[in-house]
């Protein structure tokens, strides 16, 4: 294995020597010498010697640039890879939002995934492997320990930052009881994080110990890069309807060491409504404050976001609200009531039974006219109409006022008709008791009530049931029908025998009648509107649906996932995007609820924790802890947690040796100052010259 | 008239040391040698009855007068010494390092023997002189007067280097032609084996000659101090060698020092004295002091 193939090219000067040693040819001196037979036999007693020295000396020369060039390239030989071959290898990676911090285009994530991948290189595929999120990612179809290094490295290859509740320490504890789980012989767990601060565990939130596993926390961390975060955000509407002016603020915090400016941009609906600069100081905090307005009833995602800054995934933060339609009700009476209370009272009562003083509360308006005011009132702020009255005893204009309400924008028509009735005390007591026990009645919350468009209530007990329609509720002792089922246009008519006398309003405000208008008119919210619930990335939400039925939980990407309500909730699973995903019934366009989902708060003040700080912290959880920074160290740490021998080191300690060593054997052969010509030769005679001309003798 | 290879300079230094032989050698001019043969000196060694045909002249009449009986007195004779100068002029003594003051071997030897030469006459003792190669190139029978210096000194100026050395047969021939005791002074660097240069100085020695062996070498020849590649030329055959004289220095230096030191080794064993003569040490310097160790032993 290389730590740096590059420097293998290098081994290519190790030629240098050995083509000099070839190639050179010294300019040679003449000198005319009276003593040549001395020389001789120096020359030919040396000659063999100084091959081999001068061979030798090549040969440590080309060595030492060769092995200057392998030691460069780092080799790090295994030799334990049978260990290696049945253990267990678990990678903790950090995939908080705040591994997405970025300096110089590149990521925390990036680089630790970078390491992980190399981790495994010398992992063979007879080993144990897995991979453990910090945040639960259900992308990355992670199966815990498997065989073999692929899964992992797929895996790891599709880890991206993800949003929400993270817990190193969880994930940390999850991988020490996996490889201690398998009792393999090498107990690797290898921890990629950016070490924050405020989020690498505590003493003694790791609680799994595997003593003979090797920990080693890779740190990935970049030091004080700017970043600062929406922290929350918080709407206010004092009018919840349309045209109501809204409020929103913006907690801006900055997690870095200097001051941050930036714009802040509140949007509706994903556009843009205002901007404004803020400066926040060094590990402050700021609001942000927008105003506007907003025209229109049903939902509206707000969004506060800030300049693209060090950590992207921060940098926006959502809150949705749901501009209703006003929920009024509006209680036409032919003729004035005779018990001295209207019938409005007890709608009020009933709409509201914890309002002692019958006073309209919430959403919900109870108003009251005579039927011939019907014509001037703007009925589309109505949401259900209750008409007092008996209808064959309208008069046309009436009549014809009231086709009008039928088509008002409200959901309920309530007519109340006949003669109040005289129920005894005791039996109206006992009517309603025997509401209560009849098991039927307890299906009364369950009923979808959506659909209906209009209840009437009879003055009489007695309701005629005509064929086709369907018998909703019966009294238990007598069979009586109280909540019958007609046909009608807009999808059936619901009629309830029952007396709005204000003299047995103890009967109407305590039995089934409160529990059916309540029913009848908070459905008539959610068919206009959605209940909204806020949640933070990476949760569960469970939200209270009216019906058994499916539902289609579409998420801020789009992405639609089908889902069944269990027990009138419906579980929305983790939601890992953040925006706000919508519930709608299955195959339906009305929108059910929806959930606001944001990340789950400040991503700390990205500064890696010191490596000291970290063993301490996490002492104890195996048998070896190694911190590390960069690829360097890294290897040096699985080359001591694998058994392997890091042999660079070594080389260049040889390599050193061997210079010291040519240099004292250079020297040997040519000392220092015999390098320097100090001899002359003398200027030869005409005689000499002649003789040197001669040919050369063969030693 | 101003020789060449006779400085004022070197002769003013040289003034106070004169050539003694260390043998006793047979002269017949008085000299500053001792002589064997007792003969009519100023020096007193012994008396001695008379004999006809004694010089009345050293008749002892103190003697006489109190023994009655006539004595000579004997005095001891100094004797002169007959010194020859064997000087190599063959190609290889033409060889001028760097560091030899721009003398070449020859030229350093010629100085030598200059200034030999004037001493030995400057005391009387004859001097020769011989040029040789492989053969006597010139031969100058040993005399001691001034003007015989004078021929030397111009003989000196005219040797030039040619041919190859042959110490062997050469002092062979000498060998020979020396009749009486003398002083061999060689002059040579002696390229040639050992056993050669020991059998001929073993002759001159078989013949009662006391030989000087000045071993004359450039310093170059001594360490070999060429750097880069060279294409060494022999200076008396003309052989040709291509060497990185630093790959072959020490092998160079150990086969010099060997034979230097196997020549002292063969002049010690002849009973020869050797004298390394480096061309980079001054002629007169080296003179005097062999001179001075020589008085002195």
């Amino acid at each position: 294995m290389w730590g740096a193939e590059l420097f293998l090219l290098g081994t290519l000067t190790a030629a240098i020597p050995v083509l000099i040693h070839l190639l050179a040819r010294r300019k040679s001196l003449p000198v005319y010498w009276p003593a040549l037979r001395f020389l001789l036999e120096s020359h030919r007693k040396t000659a063999r010697r100084r091959k081999i020295e001068q061979v030798l000396l090549m040969l440590l020369r080309a060595g030492i640039l060769f092995l200057l060039a392998i030691g460069l390239a780092r080799p790090i030989i295994r030799y334990a890879s049978g260990a290696l071959a049945g253990g267990t290898v678990v990678i903790v990676i950090d995939n908080t939002m705040s591994m997405g911090a970025e300096e110089e285009a590149r990521s925390s994530l990036g680089e630790g995934l970078t390491y992980a991948q190399k981790a495994l290189d010398g992992v063979p595929d007879s080993a144990f492997v897995g991979v453990v999120p910090v945040v639960k990612d259900p992308t990355l179809g992670l199966t815990g320990l498997g065989k073999g290094v692929e899964t992992a490295r797929a895996c790891l290859r599709v880890v991206k930052p993800v949003p929400g509740r993270a817990s190193l320490a969880a994930a940390m504890n999850e991988a020490l009881r996996l490889v201690k789980s398998m009792g393999a012989a090498h107990q690797e767990v290898l921890v990629v994080t950016d070490l924050q601060r405020n989020a690498f565990p505590v003493q003694g939130e790791i609680t799994e110990k595997a003593p003979a596993a090797v920990l080693t926390v890779v740190n990935t961390g970049r030091h004080s890069p700017v970043n600062a975060t929406v922290e929350d955000i918080s709407a206010f509407m004092p009018v919840a309807a349309p045209g109501g002016d809204l409020s929103v603020t913006g907690i801006i915090v900055n997690t870095s060491s200097t001051t941050v400016k930036t714009i802040a941009a509140l949007e509706v609906d994903g556009a843009r409504r205002s901007t404004q600069e803020v400066t926040v100081n060094a590990g402050g905090r700021t609001e942000a404050s927008f105003s506007t307005r907003l025209e229109t009833a049903g939902l509206h995602l707000l969004t506060i976001a800030i300049a693209k800054d060090a950590l992207e995934g921060d940098n926006v933060r959502h809150a949705a609200v749901f501009v209703p339609q006003v929920l009024r009700t509006l209680v036409a009476t032919a003729q004035d009531d005779p018990g001295g209370q209207s019938p409005a009272f007890f709608i009020r009562c009933a709409l509201n039974p914890s309002s002692v003083a019958g006073d309209s509360a919430g959403s919900i308006v109870v108003d009251e006219c005579n039927m011939l005011e019907l014509g001037v009132r703007d009925l589309d702020q109505y949401a259900a109409v209750l008409v007092n009255s008996d209808l064959d005893a309208l008069d046309d204009h009436a009549g014809r006022n009231l086709e009008r309400y039928l088509d008002c924008k409200g959901t309920v028509v309530f007519f109340a008709a006949g003669e109040p009735m005289k129920i005894p005390q005791p039996d109206s007591l006992a009517f309603s008791q025997s509401l209560l026990a009849d098991p039927l009645i307890r299906r009364l919350p369950g009923i979808d009530m959506g659909p209906f468009r209009s209840v009437r209530i009879y003055a009489t007990s007695e309701i005629p049931v005509a064929p086709g329609d369907e018998v909703v509720l019966k009294t238990a002792q007598q069979a009586r029908p109280v909540l019958v089922r007609k046909a009608a246009k807009g999808g059936g008519e619901y009629v309830f025998a029952l007396s709005a006398d204000p003299e047995w309003s103890n009967l109407v405000l305590r039995g089934v009648f409160p529990l059916l208008l309540q029913q009848m008119v908070y459905s008539s919210e959610r068919a206009g509107g959605a209940v909204a619930c806020r949640a933070v990335a990476g949760e569960n939400v469970h939200v209270p649906v009216a019906a058994e039925s499916s539902y289609d939980l579409v998420a801020p990407s789009g992405r639609i996932e089908r889902m069944h309500t269990v027990g009138g909730n419906l579980d929305t699973g983790a939601l890992l995007e953040t925006g706000v995903y919508k519930i709608l019934p299955a195959g339906g366009d009305e929108l059910a609820a929806y959930v606001t989902v944001n990340p789950p708060g400040p991503e700390g003040d990205l500064n890696a924790i010191r490596p000291d700080t970290v063993a301490e912290r996490i002492r104890g959880a195996a048998g070896s802890i190694f911190t590390v920074t960069g690829e360097s160290e890294l290897n040096n740490a699985l080359t001591l947690s694998r058994k392997g021998l890091p042999v660079y080191d070594y080389i260049l300690a040889l390599v050193v040796a061997m210079a010291v060593f040519e240099t004292f054997f250079a020297s040997r052969i040519t000392p220092a100052d015999d390098r320097k010509r100090t001899g002359k030769h003398v200027p030869p005679s005409d005689d000499l010259k002649a003789k040197s001309a001669a040919p050369l003798r063969p030693e | 008239m101003a020789h060449r290879y006779l400085d004022p300079k070197t002769i003013g230094r040289l003034r106070r040391v004169s050539v003694v032989a260390r043998g006793v050698v047979e002269g017949f001019i008085s000299g500053l040698h001792k002589s064997p043969y007792l003969g009519f000196s100023t020096e007193f060694a012994e008396h001695r009855e008379y004999a006809p045909g004694d010089n009345l002249r050293y008749l002892d009449w103190k003697v006489v007068g109190r023994t009655d009986r006539n004595y000579i007195k004997v005095f001891e004779e100094e004797t002169n010494v007959r010194c020859y100068i064997l000087l190599d002029v063959s190609g290889s003594m033409g060889y001028k390092g760097s560091r030899s003051d721009g003398l070449t071997k020859l030229e350093y030897s010629c100085y030598l023997a200059g200034a030999l030469a004037y001493l030995m006459i400057r005391q009387r003792d004859p001097v020769g002189l011989v040029a040789f190669t492989h053969k006597v190139e010139h031969y100058m029978a040993p005399r001691s007067s001034a003007q015989h210096l004078g021929l030397i000194l111009d003989q000196l100026e005219e040797v030039r280097t040619g041919g190859g050395t042959g110490v062997g047969a050469t002092f062979h021939e000498l060998a020979e032609r020396m009749k009486k005791r003398s002083l061999v002074v060689v002059l040579s660097d002696l390229i040639d084996d050992v056993e050669t240069v020991h059998s001929a100085v073993h002759h001159f020695r078989h013949r009662k000659h006391e030989v000087v062996l000045f071993h004359v070498l450039d310093p170059d020849e001594l360490d070999l101090p060429f750097g880069g590649l060279v294409d060494f030329i022999d200076m008396e055959s003309g052989d040709r060698i291509q060497v990185d004289p630093a790959a072959v220095r020490g092998a160079y230096r150990e086969t010099i020092d060997r034979f230097t030191k196997n020549l002292r080794r063969s002049a010690d064993e002849a009973g020869a004295v050797y004298v390394p003569a480096v061309t980079e040490t001054p002629y007169d310097m080296l003179l005097a002091r062999y001179l001075m160790a020589r008085s002195r032993s």
